[in-house]
């Protein structure tokens, strides 16, 4: 299968043909940024009460702007950064799973990794009435371990991405029951509360939280993309990236690792935001059918998700929606779509 | 932080909006200082201030005689509304909502009674992604009352920088009607008057039993069986609101449910089927569901080995109905409301305990 | 790609004799009855109640109803029937889903059966006020089989018909378009959900003779038509092209299977709310003893998936007493480390 993999460099390729590429990859690349910064300009602005760009611009530099002031700087502001750096973590991780695993389901959230963090949150809100950084960190915590688990279940001469995928679903299947025990098991109001956490909501994003979520992913995503170089190499087959002097068992682990606290940390701060992290590599894929390494358009695609269907959700709904109900209330038919598009064509996502 | 000044800063339809509000609020109290209700502060008046609270996350200060109250999650708002006080804005109910306006009957009334209703309806915050903290803030209030609710602590310091914020003191969704009364009238300077109006809602519970002598004294265990899965009985435990709300209607929790419930601080334990006969002490048992309930729980053959299913001694909440919401959620407006419609309930299924 | 890999594949060149193979295909289906017979026993002696063998005689003999003990036994009756036709039915729906999209994850849960049903029950709660089983019963049967459908038409479009991954995907991509839907529900409805989060995790304990009765024509005529086209999935574990070429209707047993499948998953779940891991588990456990014949596979994985959802229920009534654990969570609990086991003892081909 092809499907977010980015093509394998032929030979004899002219250069008149690699510019172009190339010149396509940068274009893509800066119309993504763009939309990111746009949507962000709009969540700043726009909401019960909007204001004029020109009075963000205010907030944000430091000014005090009655209203605008808590509404955008308290509020809006921190959710509009946690909202896309929990985006661009979703999609580089996500994106980074399915093409290391050579399989657009092997996303993190449907291989198990987004449901550790998920279970032991559900169990911190409705057992112990965790919130804040407490919970972050129990999240966090156990979406590592799990994945160790994972991985440590996998290993038998070697990680299989097949093998890893498997067993990845099976454990997430386990915690899915024990997210469902637990709801039964919590008064209805935590119970609504744990709901809301795992369907992935960015309405408890404040300031004390941005800054250590930017400080990790702000390590870890750059790590991240570095690793992710190999990917193409790695790609290529464990032989054949030996002999290019990769170490491929190694660098796997590395770039799991990595993308693993990636998510984890993401997970911590707003939810398993549903589908984020499973569309963003597809989509990439499309807008640059087969151009370039997928991780940085994959983070900017998983932003973009985010932030508009945080704005949808909170101003175009009948009621004010988690972000991560309109990820997947929308995001699947599109996936759906998708599918039946290629399908239909014959080829490929 | 916020000034009345602010609304000159906003667009006019916005202005116009909160001006409509204010207005709301304003005649609000204006209609409820020539009622009957008491509406007044404290004899002490303005003198009564700063009130100073503690809840579960710290110091709460409000300074002066807040004029527009905000509340959140469930039933805070009757508190100012029985006070006479038409709050800014309150959560919509989504829970035994027979409308499906989100406002329950009770609230409606009390507030159609304030002349708070139609245009001049509070505004209704939604609460499906958690706390609606910019609608909050849009309404710009003095106070935000919270003494029964879920509130986290990073809910509550966002609510403080809009207003000060009561939430609430023990546990997170244990506050019981009276307690809720009391935090969130005190916070507005009319503690006593809440103090009045918990003692006379408890004179009419005292009332109510009078003409219901049977009441007064059954022993009850308060569940909730899945009529698609009646292996498991759900027991409330003492601290659950509903359990605690009999318990001011004169009736005692069952030892066996005391003892199922052990020291936990959850509000409700399962008990399998098969172990019915645990509840043996109990004289009512409650539950939630319709008409049917009572002939599936005593065709059951597990469910009908607690003497009181077998005998009929049963009290069945209409489940998903405004009665249900009143009782499982009180406040010092929804007691009064479904005080007699619940307790003839009770006098039924004790009538049939021998 | 592909994402076959144990499932349907071709037995690989056995050291084993045909004997030797008949021997270990026959002393396991064996074993699987006395599994059954053993998880029976255990059913109605075990539950959240201790009662003695007495009691549990007479409570399935002639009960005394008006002791506790033997109508706790009695009640057990009707659970254990239950247990025996879900767990067979998912075993059965499971080895059908797997030998027919050749993909060893497919599972009632992953090809958004259980997702199908989960969205038409919580809209039935929301719009109509369900609260009881033979309510339910109509809608998740009828959501199960809506999702089936769409998943399987989406995943068939195309030259290549339904493969393997097409499916998967699909399957995914529906059960969390349908997940999202449930949560959009129940976020804005507490009422909702305070029902719901029960029905949610799958259960025996709600079993009535008189819902026993209701789904069960589903599951025998989904059983039949199961055992109907095992030749048939015979020939597709070994391609396309092949099947056409051993003489079978590649279509015509893609659709009766996924007919049967679609009854035997969607009733299971209906009657007992989405049990994962059965559906999964069961025919791996089950190839491991009978290689990949379907005419010995079906039958085997019925049985087993009886005999292991019996056990499970036995499991979760007896953990926490005077609660009960319901069955969905001992067999996610239980089952994944059985399949973990299988991924890790198989050669898995690289995806």
């Amino acid at each position: 299968m092809t499907a977010v993999l980015p093509a394998a460099p032929a030979a004899g390729v002219v250069a008149h043909g690699r510019r172009a590429r190339a010149r396509r990859y940068r274009t893509v690349l800066a119309v993504l940024a763009l939309a990111v910064v746009a949507v962000a300009v709009v969540a700043l602005c726009v909401g019960e009460r909007s204001y004029a760009p020109s009075e963000v611009l205010r907030v944000l530099l430091g000014e005090q702007v009655v209203g605008a002031s808590f509404n955008v700087g308290v509020l809006r502001a921190p959710r509009v950064l946690t909202g896309l750096l929990v985006g661009v973590a979703f999609g580089t991780g996500g994106v980074v799973f399915q093409t290391m695993l050579r399989n657009p389901l092997a996303s993190p959230d449907i291989i198990g990794v987004s449901a550790g963090s998920s279970a032991a949150a559900v169990v911190a809100i409705t057992a112990f009435g965790l919130s804040g950084a407490a919970l972050s960190l129990v999240a966090i915590t156990a979406g590592l371990a799990v994945a160790a688990v994972i991985y440590a279940l996998s290993w038998r001469d070697g990680v299989q991405g097949a093998r890893l995928v498997l067993i990845g679903i099976a454990v997430g299947a386990m915690l899915d029951s024990v997210i469902g025990y637990a709801l039964t098991r919590a008064g209805v109001y935590d119970a609504n509360e744990a709901l809301r956490w795992l369907t992935g909501s960015l309405n408890s994003a404040f300031w004390p939280g941005v800054g250590p979520l930017a400080a990790a992913l702000g390590v870890l995503v750059p790590t991240l993309l570095v690793l992710a170089r190999r990917l193409p190499v790695l790609q290529l087959g464990d032989d054949v990236a030996a002999g290019l002097g990769v170490r491929p068992d190694r660098s796997r682990l590395a770039l799991l690792l990595v993308a693993v606290a990636v998510i984890a940390v993401a997970t911590s701060a707003a939810g398993p935001i549903a589908f984020v992290a499973f569309l963003s590599g597809p989509i990439a894929h499309r807008l640059l059918r087969g151009t370039g390494s997928l991780v940085v358009p994959a983070g900017l695609v998983g932003a973009l998700l985010v932030l508009t269907a945080d704005l949808v959700g909170q101003h175009l709904l009948v009621h004010r929606f988690p972000v991560g109900v309109v990820t997947g209330v929308l995001g699947a038919p599109y996936l759906l779509w998708l599918l039946a598009r290629t399908n239909r064509s014959g080829g490929s996502l | 932080m916020r000034t009345a000044l602010s609304r000159r800063a906003l667009r006019p339809l916005v202005a116009a909006t909160a001006a409509a509000l204010l207005l709301a609020a304003c005649s609000g109290n204006a209609d409820a200082d020539g009622g009957e209700t008491t509406s007044t502060p404290d004899a002490d008046g303005g003198a009564g201030f700063p009130v100073t609270l503690t809840s579960a996350f710290g110091e709460t200060t409000v300074e002066s005689e807040p004029t527009a109250v905000a509340t959140v999650n469930w039933g805070n708002h009757d508190v100012p509304i029985a006070l006479g006080v038409v709050p800014v804005g309150f959560a919509a109910s989504t829970y035994g909502d027979d409308d499906s306006d989100g406002v329950l009957p009770w609230t409606f009334e009390a507030l159609e009674e304030l002349g708070a209703t139609g245009d001049d309806l509070p505004v209704l915050f939604d609460e499906t992604d958690g706390v609606a903290f910019e609608s909050i803030a849009n309404t710009e209030p003095d106070v935000i009352l919270a003494a029964y609710s879920g509130l986290t602590e990073e809910d509550w310091t966002t609510l403080q920088q809009i207003a000060p914020t009561v939430s609430w003191p023990e546990f997170a969704w244990g506050t019981n009607w009276k307690d809720m009364a009391l935090v969130n009238g005190e916070a507005l300077g009319r503690k006593a008057q809440a103090q009045e109006l918990v003692d006379d809602v408890l004179a009419q519970i005292e009332a109510a039993l009078a003409e219901r002598p049977e009441v007064e004294g059954t022993t009850f265990a308060y569940t909730w069986i899945d009529p698609a899965d009646p292996s498991t009985i759900g027991v409330y435990t003492p601290l659950d609101a509903r359990v605690q709300l009999l318990d001011d209607l004169g009736m005692t929790v069952a030892p066996s449910v005391v003892e199922l419930a052990g020291d936990t601080d959850v509000f409700y334990v399962d008990l399998a089927a098969e172990q019915a006969d645990t509840l043996a002490d109990v004289d009512v048992l409650v539950t939630y569901g319709d008409d049917s309930t009572l002939a599936a729980l005593q065709a059951d053959p597990l469910l009908n080995k607690i003497p009181a299913v077998a005998r009929g001694s049963v009290a069945v909440v209409p489940d998903g109905t405004p009665l249900s919401s009143a009782t499982s959620g009180p406040t010092v407006l929804s007691v009064p409301w479904a005080l007699d419609a619940y307790l003839d309930l009770f006098q039924a299924a004790a009538a049939k305990v021998g | 790609m592909t994402l076959t890999a144990t499932a349907g594949t071709p037995a690989p060149p056995s050291r084993v004799g045909p004997a030797s193979l008949r021997r270990r295909r026959t002393l396991g289906l064996a074993a699987c009855v006395v599994g059954v017979l053993l998880a029976v026993v255990a059913s109605l002696a075990f539950g959240a109640r201790v009662v003695g063998w007495d009691d549990v005689v007479a409570g399935v003999l002639h009960p005394d109803t008006s002791d506790i003990a033997q109508a706790a036994v009695r009640s057990r009756v009707a659970r254990t029937v239950l247990g025996l036709l879900v767990g067979a039915a998912l075993g059965l729906g499971g080895a059908v889903l797997q030998g027919l999209t050749r993909n060893p994850l497919a599972d009632p849960a992953l090809l958004g059966i259980s997702s199908g049903a989960s969205l038409a029950v919580v809209l039935g709660i929301m719009l109509l006020g369900l609260s009881t089983l033979t309510q339910y019963v109509w809608f998740a049967f009828a959501g199960a089989t809506i999702a089936a459908l769409l998943v399987y038409a989406i995943g068939s479009l195309g030259r290549e018909g339904a493969t393997p991954l097409k499916l998967a995907l699909a399957g995914a991509a529906t059960t969390a378009a349908l997940g999202s839907g449930v949560s959009m529900v129940l976020l804005s409805r507490t009422d909702v959900l305070d029902t719901f989060r029960f029905w949610q995790v799958g259960s025996l304990g709600r079993a009535s003779f008189a819902e026993l009765a209701q789904v069960a024509p589903f599951l025998v005529v989904g059983a039949v038509l199961a055992v109907g086209c095992a030749r048939g999935m015979d020939a597709l574990a070994l391609g396309d092209d092949v099947a056409v070429g051993l003489g079978q209707h590649v279509t015509a047993v893609r659709a009766v299977g996924a007919l049967a499948a679609v009854l035997l998953c969607g009733t299971a779940v209906a009657a007992a709310g989405p049990i994962g891991f059965v559906g999964l588990v069961v025919p791996h456990l089950a190839r491991t003893f009978t290689g990949p014949s379907h005419r010995w596979l079906l039958p085997v994985s019925a049985a087993l998936g009886a005999a292991l959802l019996l056990a499970a229920d036995v499991v979760g009534r007896v953990v926490a007493r005077p609660q009960e654990v319901e069955v969905g969570i001992v067999t996610a609990v239980l089952g994944a480390p059985v399949f973990i086991a299988i991924i890790r003892r198989h050669k898995v081909r690289e995806l």
